[in-house]
């Protein structure tokens, strides 16, 4: 059984910021709209393989691990969360890399699985806090299934000036299928914080 | 202006590929090597394999009576619970049959239900089932009693709902809600002489141990991630398994995902009588396979049993 440390993809990052509560320009560049210049980069570690794994956190099939995996997880973050044309009502392919039948649950669950509840009225968004951290299940030598912690926080600007900072946040569950790793499962938790609206909105992913 | 924050927070868990009862096994099985002397876990001949566009995935889960050293493949079913999940919403359905139940055996003519185990092994079990309720399950899952005992104290305790007092030697069982450890979760399982309805008491009791160890694994698992992977590491080292190492994981990830507040336990019910000497039960075959009818396609059973 191996554990593994984490291994960092990706360099610059809010790593520090654990709770996603940073504000655009704290310690980094503000760019236009307020938002900071730099957006978080996607940050994959491997924490752990259960089962025969003879690599070690830095081996060359940890890091293949690393990259399939992070690759899969971040192909739906930029698809449905930050490679997105703001303002943006339609999340083409945002699934490519789900399973077939999670895509279909996926896309029933839009409000939650991409910024569709919130993209019509931003102008623009930016990563503050992008982690992704991998547990995975290797019974024979090879990962054939995988849980990724994901952690999103991404800072967005509505024209009349109004911030949002939408957090997805918790698991999606990888599986590899005809060879290649896809997202069959997630348990996933989203919140939007609107730090300069008047009153609340309670309204379940209504985004304020 | 005032400054006001608003956060509207909302969770959803989804899971698209299933498996229920085999993740209750991971938990509770002794360390050894995979052999059937134990558990099995096997994918029927014809069934579907768990896939993730799958809606509703169906598991024999069985007891088996096999003895130390024998193998759970080869020996009587004596609890048969048929087990209906639905990976898209969450619901199951579990359905029990009396292991007495007196049906076509395809091949082997007419015999108890649990019998077919021994001359077929899961294959024909899985078929007689499939004769007996119109439903061929994609999986049977067989544990032997004794490993079903060392599972559960590895969770213990499981919090089990009992409808009836009793007390023998091994256990005492209060009407209401009940703790068990492994000795007295078998009991429970096996109960019978002191419920007024018998083998269709202890069939439905099998099912509410079914549930109450759904939850106690979610529980579990629940407490940090990682939790699915380190157990079906455990539940390999000591299950007989012929299914592909992915398949078994999207099966068990999707055990997670049924919500134990959704599953709905039902009884094939019928009348008891002799055959050949025999005690047998002539189940309502109509009534087992209007509840499968209900069933198949969700996994859900509206209005109940």
């Amino acid at each position: 059984m191996a554990v593994l440390a984490a291994a960092a993809l990706g360099g610059c990052t809010d790593d520090s910021d654990s709770s996603g509560d940073s504000q655009p320009g704290e310690g980094g560049t503000v760019g236009a709209l307020g938002l900071p210049a730099e957006p978080a980069e996607q940050r994959t570690q491997v924490r752990k393989v259960w089962g025969r794994w003879p690599g070690d956190d830095d081996s060359a099939r940890t890091r293949s691990l690393q990259r399939a995996t992070g690759r899969v997880v971040g192909g739906w973050i930029d698809r449905a969360f930050v490679a997105v044309d703001y303002p943006a009502s339609e999340f083409d392919g945002a699934f490519a890399t789900f399973t077939r039948g999670a895509a279909a649950q996926a896309r029933r669950d839009s409000w939650l699985t991409t910024n569709q509840t919130l993209g019509d009225r931003l102008v623009d968004a930016v990563p503050v806090k992008r982690t992704v951290s991998v547990i995975a299940f290797a019974p024979k030598g090879s990962a054939v299934g995988a849980t990724a912690q994901v952690a999103l926080v991404l800072q967005g600007v509505a024209e009349s000036g109004q911030r949002r900072k939408l957090s997805v946040t918790g698991e999606l569950h990888l599986t590899r299928v005809d060879g290649r790793w896809r997202i069959f499962g997630y348990d996933l938790q989203r919140s939007v914080h609107a730090p300069e609206l008047r009153g609340s909105s309670g309204s379940s992913g209504g985004g304020g | 202006m005032t400054s006001t924050r608003s956060r509207t927070v909302t969770r959803i868990r989804r899971v698209v590929a299933l498996g229920a009862v085999l993740t209750l096994t991971a938990l509770l099985v002794p360390d050894a090597g995979p052999s059937p002397t134990r558990a099995a876990l096997v994918r029927v001949q014809g069934g579907d394999a768990v896939d993730a566009d799958d809606d509703v995935v169906w598991i024999l889960a069985l007891g088996s009576d096999a003895r130390r050293g024998q193998s759970v493949l080869g020996s009587r079913a004596d609890a048969i619970q048929l087990v209906g999940m639905n990976l898209r919403t969450g619901h199951a359905t579990i359905i029990g049959i009396p292991r007495d139940s007196y049906v076509d055996i395809p091949g082997h003519g007419t015999n108890k239900i649990n019998s077919a185990m021994v001359s077929g092994g899961p294959q024909l079990m899985a078929s007689a089932v499939a004769t007996m309720v119109g439903l061929t399950p994609d999986y049977v899952f067989t544990t032997s009693f004794w490993g079903f005992r060392f599972m559960v104290q590895r969770m213990a305790p499981l919090s089990v709902y009992s409808p009836f007092s009793w007390s023998i030697p091994a256990a005492t069982v209060q009407r209401g809600e009940n703790q068990l450890d492994g000795a007295e979760a078998i009991a429970f399982a096996r109960m019978r002489k002191a419920l007024p309805g018998g083998d269709f008491d202890r069939s439905r009791d099998q099912g509410f141990l079914l549930i109450a160890g759904l939850r106690r694994v979610r529980e579990l698992t629940e407490r940090g991630p990682g939790q699915l992977e380190r157990l079906l590491v455990s539940f390999l080292a000591n299950t007989y398994v012929d299914l592909p190492p992915d398949e078994l994981y999207r099966l068990a990830r999707a055990v997670l995902g049924i919500d134990p507040s959704r599953v709905t336990s039902c009884v094939v019910g019928g009348s008891t009588g002799t055959v050949g000497g025999a005690s047998v039960v002539f189940a309502n075959i109509t009534r087992a396979r209007s509840i499968v009818d209900r069933s198949r396609d969700d996994a859900t059973l509206e209005g109940g049993c």
